[in-house]
C-alpha cells in the first residue's frame, strides 16, 4: 500500500540559524546543513494503522510531510500503490488524506465549507457530499457544528473537521501528525475510534504520536525515528517483545539506547 | 478546481468586513477627502479676493476678452475711456483690477494684441487680486495659442496675445504641478486597494497555516497562483474605477479654473484611462503576490507591501529627472502618468506607446506569477509551518 524506502532529506540553515545552534552539539548539523532525515524506511499495508514513534526534532513531521508530497526527499523513495510520490506527486496526492500539526482551516469559513472547498479541490461531486459526506460528519461527530464558523469553535472541534477534511475524499492512505495533541478525553476519544474505523475500512493509517497508549490501542505496526534515522520499523508484537515486561514505555527507551536511565528513574 | 479556489477566496473576502472595508475606504473615502482637500485650495485662492473688472480698449478684441471673463464668472464693466480716466475710477474701486485691451502693430506690418493688467498691489488683497487675475489671463493667452496651434497649425511663439507682466510658463507648469498630485492619487489606487486581500491571501495563510494544506492537495500550484490573483485583480481593477470615477465627478463640482487647471474628464476620457490603467492593476497584483510571499507573517507582509505603495508617489516625484535620462513612455507608473496627463489635458495620446506600455505590463505581470508560482515550491514556506 505504502512503502517508504532510505529516506533522506537535508535542510540548509540559514545564517541566524548557524549562529542559534552554534552552541548545541547536534551530530546532525555540520557545514551549515541539517541532517533531517538520513535513512527512514517503513511500510504499511491496507487495513494496518502505523504509530510513528519518536523524540521531538528525531525528524517525524519532515517524514510525513514528505509522504504528503509537501516537501521533496533528497533521495529514496515513497511509493503509495505503486505510484511515486516524487515522480507524480499529484497522482500519488489524490490518494493520501493529510492532517499536518497546525489543524490549517479557514477561520472565516464554515466547517462546512472549510471540507466541501477541500473535496472539490479532489473532484468530489455534490452528489456524494450530499450523501457519503453525512456519514463522515455524523461518525466524527461535528453535525451539529457544520455550519458554524471555524474561527467560532474550540481546538478539539477544529482538529475534527480538519479530519473530515483529510478523508472527504476517501484516500487509500491517511496521515497524521499527532492528530490528539491539545485534545480533551472525549475529542481524543473520538479520534482515535475514527482512526479504528477508517482501518476497519481498510484504509492505510499512519500517525505519529508521543502516546504509546494510543498505540497500544490501534497500531499494527511501529516505527521509532531517532536522529533522523529509523531505529525500529516492525510489528507491535515485535516492538512489545523488546522488553522483558511487554512495556512500551521500556520498548522505546530501548530503542532509542535509553533504558538504564529509565529504568533508573522509576 | 480554479471555480472552487475562486469561491473560496471570494468568501472569505466577504466575510472579512474590517478588512473589506480597510480595502474600500481608499475608494470611497479617498475621493471625498481629496474633494474636501482641493476645496480648501481653491477656497485658500480666491479667499478675499472678490474681483470686479475695468476693461478698457478700442480693438475689435475687447468684446471677445468680456466673453471671455465673463465665462469665469467675473464681474465685467466696459469703460470707453482711455487707460488714464479708468485708473482714476479704479482707485474708488477698493475690488477692481483693470485691464487694456490695445493693438499693436510690428515693423512688419503684423497686428498683435496685447492686455495690460493694472491693480492695486499694495494690500494682501490687492495682490490677491492681482494674481488671481493674471492666473485668468494666462490662461486666456494659452487657450489662444493652444487653439492657434490646433487650427492653424500656428506656432505658440508667434501668438497674437501677449500679456504684459507675467510669464506664462510659471503658471502652467503650477498646474501641471497639481494635475500630477491628482494622478499620485488615481495612480495609488490599486496599490492601496488590493493591499489588505493580497496580504491575507498570501502572507496571512502562510502564519495562519491553512498554506500548507492548500499545497497538499491534487492541484497545480499554477491554479493556486492564479486563483488568487485573479481575485486580488477584480478587487484592484473595481476599486480603482470607483476612485477614478468617484474623484472625477467631485472634482466636476469645484471651480479648479482657480488653479489654472483644464481638466478634461468626460467619459470618453475616464475610459481610456480606466483601459490604461487595467494592465498597471494586474502588474501591481502580481508584485504584491510576490512580495507578500517572501514574509513568514501577516504583520511583516504588511510592512512589505506598504513600502511597495509608496512607489507611486517616488516615481511621479521623480519623474521629471528620469525623464530627463531616458524615454520612459514604456515604463510602468511612469508611462501611466505621462500618458493619464495627456489624456485629462485633451492633448494627443501616441497609440504605439499605450500598445507598449501594456504589454511591458502584461508580460511583466507573466513574469512575477511564475516567480510567485516558483515561490510555492519554496520548501521554506512548509517548514516554517
Amino acid at each position: 500500500m505504502i512503502c517508504v524506502e532510505n529516506l533522506t532529506k537535508t535542510f540548509t540553515l540559514n545564517t541566524r540559524s548557524k549562529k542559534d545552534r552554534s552552541h548545541k552539539v547536534d551530530p546532525r548539523q555540520h557545514d551549515g546543513v541539517f541532517n533531517a532525515l538520513t535513512d527512514v524506511s517503513f511500510h504499511c499495508e491496507r487495513g494496518e494503522v502505523l504509530g510513528l514513534l519518536g523524540p521531538n526534532g528525531a525528524g517525524k513531521t519532515t517524514a510525513l510531510r514528505i509522504l504528503s508530497s509537501a516537501l521533496k526527499p533528497d533521495s529514496g523513495a515513497v511509493r503509495i500503490n505503486e505510484v511515486d510520490v516524487v515522480r507524480s506527486p499529484l497522482l500519488a496526492k489524490q490518494k493520501i488524506g493529510f492532517l499536518s500539526g497546525k489543524t490549517g482551516l479557514y477561520g472565516r469559513l464554515t466547517a462546512r465549507e472549510n471540507i466541501e472547498f477541500f473535496a472539490r479541490l479532489h473532484g468530489v461531486n455534490d452528489e456524494y457530499l450530499a450523501t457519503e459526506a453525512e456519514t463522515i460528519y455524523r461518525n466524527l461527530g461535528i453535525v451539529h457544528y457544520l455550519d458554524r464558523r471555524v474561527e467560532h469553535l474550540s481546538t478539539g472541534m477544529q482538529q475534527k473537521v480538519s479530519i473530515a477534511r483529510a478523508v472527504i475524499h476517501k484516500p487509500d492512505v491517511l496521515v497524521l501528525d499527532e492528530p490528539t495533541t491539545g485534545l480533551d478525553i472525549m475529542a481524543t476519544e473520538i479520534i482515535l475510534e475514527f482512526i479504528q474505523l477508517m482501518k476497519e475500512q481498510g484504509t492505510a493509517v499512519i500517525f505519529s504520536t508521543h502516546h504509546l497508549d494510543e498505540v497500544a490501542m490501534l497500531a499494527d505496526r511501529v516505527t521509532v525515528i531517532d536522529q533522523g534515522k529509523s531505529a525500529f520499523s516492525d510489528s507491535l508484537q515485535a516492538f512489545r517483545e523488546l522488553s522483558a515486561d511487554r512495556d512500551l514505555r521500556r520498548s522505546f527507551m530501548h530503542v532509542l539506547n535509553l533504558e538504564k536511565a529509565y529504568v533508573a528513574s522509576i | 478546481m480554479l471555480a472552487a479556489l475562486i469561491t473560496k477566496e471570494l468568501r472569505e473576502l466577504w466575510r472579512d468586513k474590517r478588512s473589506l472595508l480597510a480595502t474600500f475606504a481608499y475608494a470611497l473615502f479617498g475621493p471625498l477627502v481629496l474633494f474636501i482637500v482641493i476645496k480648501g485650495v481653491i477656497s485658500l485662492v480666491v479667499e478675499d479676493t472678490e474681483l470686479n473688472v475695468i476693461l478698457v480698449g478700442e480693438t475689435e478684441q475687447v468684446q471677445y476678452v468680456q466673453q471671455y471673463l465673463q465665462y469665469r464668472q467675473l464681474d465685467v464693466e466696459y469703460f470707453d475711456s482711455n487707460v488714464e480716466q479708468a485708473l482714476a475710477t479704479l482707485e474708488s474701486d477698493n475690488a477692481a483690477v483693470l485691464i487694456s485691451v490695445d493693438t499693436l502693430t510690428t515693423a512688419s506690418g503684423t497686428e498683435h494684441y496685447q492686455l495690460s493688467l493694472y491693480a492695486d498691489t499694495s494690500t494682501t488683497s490687492g495682490n490677491k487680486r492681482m494674481q488671481k487675475a493674471a492666473s485668468i489671463l494666462n490662461a486666456f493667452v494659452n487657450n489662444e495659442k493652444q487653439t492657434n496651434l490646433l487650427q492653424f497649425g500656428l506656432d505658440p511663439k508667434q501668438s497674437k496675445w501677449q500679456l504684459q507682466t507675467f510669464t506664462i510658463s510659471e503658471q502652467s507648469a503650477s498646474a501641471r504641478r497639481f494635475l500630477d498630485s491628482l494622478l499620485i492619487f488615481l495612480l495609488l489606487s490599486p496599490f492601496i486597494i488590493t493591499l489588505n486581500y493580497i496580504n491575507d491571501a498570501t502572507a496571512g495563510e502562510r502564519e495562519r497555516g491553512s498554506l500548507m494544506p492548500l499545497l497538499s492537495q491534487p492541484v497545480p500550484r499554477s491554479q493556486i497562483v492564479i486563483g488568487k490573483w485573479l481575485v486580488g485583480s477584480a478587487l484592484g481593477i473595481v476599486g480603482m474605477i470607483v476612485t477614478m470615477y468617484l474623484s472625477f465627478s467631485m472634482l466636476g463640482r469645484l471651480p479648479v479654473y482657480e488653479l489654472d487647471l483644464v481638466l478634461h474628464d468626460g467619459l470618453p476620457q475616464l475610459v481610456n484611462a480606466t483601459l490604461i490603467m487595467i494592465p498597471l492593476a494586474l502588474l501591481v497584483c502580481s508584485v504584491q503576490m510576490l512580495l507578500a510571499l517572501t514574509a513568514k507573517t501577516y504583520k511583516e507582509g504588511q510592512s512589505y507591501l506598504t513600502m511597495f505603495s509608496f512607489m507611486p508617489m517616488l516615481i511621479v516625484f521623480l519623474s521629471d529627472s528620469i525623464n530627463q535620462h531616458i524615454d520612459s513612455a514604456w515604463l510602468p507608473l511612469l508611462g501611466h502618468q505621462q500618458i493619464l496627463q495627456n489624456i485629462f489635458s485633451n492633448q494627443s495620446v501616441n497609440s504605439f506607446d499605450v500598445a507598449g506600455l501594456g504589454v511591458i505590463c502584461l508580460l511583466l505581470t507573466f513574469a512575477c506569477l511564475m516567480l510567485v508560482r516558483h515561490q510555492l515550491f519554496q520548501e521554506s514556506l512548509v517548514q516554517s509551518q
